[in-house]
């Protein structure tokens, strides 16, 4: 239960939850045909880990391309990570992007709007 | 409908649209880099666009156009795959096609839908292309917020992201093949 590893394929990202090693990653690109199918779990996941309680969690985003269906999946696994804050949890959403990619950096700024998480942007070198 | 019935008028209508989107990319400076006709499934979407992707990173177009075209291709190939509708075989007619007009990328799709889906999806369309590029904005944000994956998949978001991407120049056109199902038609554009 500790741990989740997606790995990535043509068309969906790379996903690492690893509660013991405190590593919460989602890298990659994103436009699987079934969008419910790939998030599904990954968000029944983070539902199960409200159980540990965790006093912080830091995940970090780093997605080069998100269908439009993927961007509203993300935004379910934002939501159900606003569930942590308002359990107690000190949640930060580390959301990563390229230095010419406004696209991905207007979505993460999209993302903190509706979800009113901690973000911290971050470029990659 | 068997629209693989040769000489058929469902066939004729959508032989001949594919070829007349061909033919205005025949010529100076003009050329067909992409083209698909038949079934479509998610391998070929990921097949497809890896193509699109490489093709333009190799005719030199900008990392901003090559986003702007890629985000396009997703969105139209996996709107045809979630809604593309199959004929009594079971066969899923489409089309796909990206024509090159000096540094001006086309980006043609097609896909067949059932007649009863037509008037609603004219209205949203028409609905799309009325808005400003405020009200686009603003209207995307509404539906990203609000947003749910329909049972079907899809999130309402994809014409938005056409329409944003392709700075306001997607066009559609619908064409009836008989009387259950139309020919559904979609074009736009993006600067090299």
């Amino acid at each position: 239960m500790n741990r989740l590893e997606i790995l990535e394929t043509g068309n969906t990202p790379y996903i690492l939850f690893d509660s013991s090693a405190n590593v919460f990653r989602i890298e990659g690109k994103s436009f699987p045909e079934d969008c419910k199918e790939f998030y599904s779990p990954v968000i029944a996941w983070l539902d199960k880990f409200k159980a540990v309680n965790p006093k912080t969690l830091a995940v970090s985003f780093n997605l080069f391309y998100l269908s439009s269906s993927s961007i509203i999946s993300v935004k379910q696994l934002l939501l159900k990570l606003a569930d942590f804050q308002s359990m107690g949890t000190d949640v930060t959403v580390i959301w990563n992007y390229d230095d010419d990619d406004d696209d991905i950096k207007k979505t993460g700024e999209d993302y903190l709007k509706i979800t009113k998480l901690k973000f911290q942007f971050q470029v990659n070198p | 409908m068997d629209l693989n019935k040769s000489g058929s008028v469902e066939e004729t209508i959508f032989t001949s649209k594919v070829n007349g989107i061909k033919a205005a990319y025949t010529g100076d400076n003009k050329k067909v880099l992409v083209s698909h006709v038949g079934e479509l499934n998610q391998d070929m979407v990921n097949t497809i666009s890896s193509i699109v992707e490489t093709q333009m990173e190799n005719l030199g177009v900008s990392k901003n156009a090559v986003k702007r075209i890629f985000n396009i291709v997703i969105e139209a190939l996996q709107n045809i795959c979630l809604h593309g509708e199959k004929d009594n075989n079971g066969y899923q007619m489409t089309y796909f096609i990206i024509g090159k007009k000096g540094n001006e990328f086309n980006i043609y799709s097609g896909n067949i839908i059932s007649n009863s889906r037509v008037d609603s999806l004219n209205r949203r369309l028409n609905a799309i292309k009325s808005l400003s590029d405020t009200e686009l904005k603003k209207h995307y944000m509404e539906v990203l917020s609000n947003g749910e994956l329909s049972v079907k998949g899809g999130a309402g978001l994809g014409f938005l992201t056409i329409q944003l991407k392709s700075n306001k120049t997607m066009d559609f056109e619908f064409q009836t093949l008989n009387r259950d199902f139309s020919l559904f038609s979609l074009h736009s554009k993006v600067e090299g």
